[in-house]
């Protein structure tokens, strides 16, 4: 049998910390390695496979499209991608009208940039302090943590940061040069911190009454995970940007940026080759189908509060915070997160950090209650 | 108990219980800070190690 992972440490460049497993299969939220052994998936991908890993109808769905067209330039209209878009904005909000399909989050938060940049005129941007939006110049631009930042510098000018779900600190660093604010409803590399409804209303009044685009980042809470369709619904407020990705289709690479009608960008100033392709599109309409036929985002508010009333009934002492929203959780603990998630993974168990200390459980949102009590009975033998 | 953040000043507070080498991170600016000593309160910027990275 040939060494998977000394193939891959000869030949990836090596960014990426890695955990001693070879992953090969998955089902559900199951996943296998190379040795056969069988693990319960609490990350599904960071908050990728929600609908479950290898969901039929999508295998289905990319087999069928696969077999009739896979690649279709932007120049032209396709079949697939208009009933993707038409099945996108029966879920989306009533506000966003238009989309521009992208392959990952971080070319949806780009265009969010350059789109913002262009209808307003103004080239300042305010994120917040424990952020994440990806990994290209200007996502990585709106990011806080500076070990993704350093070594890249100089990155986009005009990015400024405040402490998140505070309003004082925020309005403090808008001026006439602000041409968005980016916000995450729930951050998820930052620690699975909720966004409070008050803060948010308070930064779309700002944001009405200074001509500043609210751009919502739906990356990770998108598609189901918080209990809603989108986390937006919890908070009451209209974006003017919203982008999509990671779960949209069913763990096929698809992102998508959603824009308001007071998004007008002029023929040729954007594009992508891949983005919107007939494969992403046949998947995406697969996934959104799935998730309406199973009423996925009450399965994730259902789940995640049995998860919370099931561990509270422990007293763990390694845990400080227990945060949660749907089948978002994170699990402050007192001390670094990583020999937990080692700890978890040898018992069987996949999970994922978010910053040093918060364990971040992402389950698909079509877990069994079977396989939350087993991986609740793991962590309580972990933070006891 | 009271502390301070160490990279931009504000006010850290110290839950009953807390033990030297508790990890936690500032409310304002999301700095990861370790606890050093109890007597007095002090808390420094946690290392960061390779293993500590997200999404």
């Amino acid at each position: 049998m040939k060494d998977y992972k000394a193939l891959t440490q000869q030949y990836e460049i090596d960014v990426y910390p890695r955990r001693d497993v070879v992953l090969v299969k998955g089902k559900d939220a199951r996943l296998w390695d190379d040795n056969g052994k069988e693990y319960i998936d609490l990350a599904a991908g960071i908050s990728v496979a929600n609908i479950g890993h290898s969901n039929e109808k999508v295998v289905d769905a990319i087999s069928k499209q696969a077999a009739t067209l896979i690649t279709c330039a932007n120049t032209f209209y396709n079949d697939t991608k208009a009933l993707f878009l038409e099945k996108l904005f029966s879920v989306a909000p009533a506000n966003l009208t238009r989309a521009f399909l992208t392959n990952s989050g971080t070319e949806a938060v780009e265009a969010a940039i350059k789109f913002a940049r262009a209808v307003t005129k103004k080239t300042k941007f305010i994120a917040t302090m424990k952020g994440f939006h990806g990994r290209t110049y200007g996502a990585l631009s709106a990011t806080y943590k500076k070990e993704y930042r350093d070594i890249f510098e100089p990155l986009v000018p005009g990015f400024s940061f405040a402490p998140y779900n505070n309003f004082e600190k925020l309005s403090e660093l808008v001026d006439d040069g602000t041409a968005g604010i980016i916000l995450e409803p729930v951050q998820g590399e930052g620690g699975i911190n909720i966004g409070q409804k008050e803060y948010f209303q308070k930064v779309r009044k700002l944001c009405d009454e200074k001509n500043i685009l609210l751009i919502i980042d739906e990356i990770q809470t998108g598609f189901c995970r918080t209990g809603k369709m989108f986390a937006i619904e919890h908070l009451g407020i209209e974006a003017d940007m919203m982008t999509l990705a990671k779960s949209i289709a069913g763990g096929f690479p698809m992102g998508a940026l959603l824009c308001s009608d007071k998004i007008q960008i002029e023929k040729g100033k954007h594009g992508s080759t891949f983005g919107g392709n007939p494969l992403a599109c046949a998947a995406g309409i697969a996934s959104i189908d799935f998730m309406l036929e199973n009423k996925l985002w009450e399965q994730a508010e259902a789940k995640g509060k049995y998860f919370r009333e099931k561990l509270e009934q422990h007293t763990l002492s390694k845990m400080r915070e227990l945060r949660q929203i749907g089948l978002m959780i994170g699990i402050e603990l007192k001390d670094k997160s990583h020999p937990v998630i080692i700890e978890l993974l040898e018992k069987g168990i996949v999970t994922l950090p978010a910053g040093t200390t918060v364990l971040r459980l992402l389950p698909p949102l079509v877990i069994s209650y079977e396989d939350l009590d087993t991986a609740i009975e793991k962590l309580v033998e972990v933070l006891k | 108990m009271k502390t301070e953040c160490p990279v931009c000043g504000a006010a850290i507070e110290l839950a009953e219980g807390t033990v030297v080498g508790e990890l936690l991170e500032c409310p304002d600016c999301g700095t990861e800070l370790e606890v050093v000593t109890l007597d007095p309160p002090e808390v420094k910027e946690a290392p960061q190690e390779e293993e500590d990275w997200g999404e």
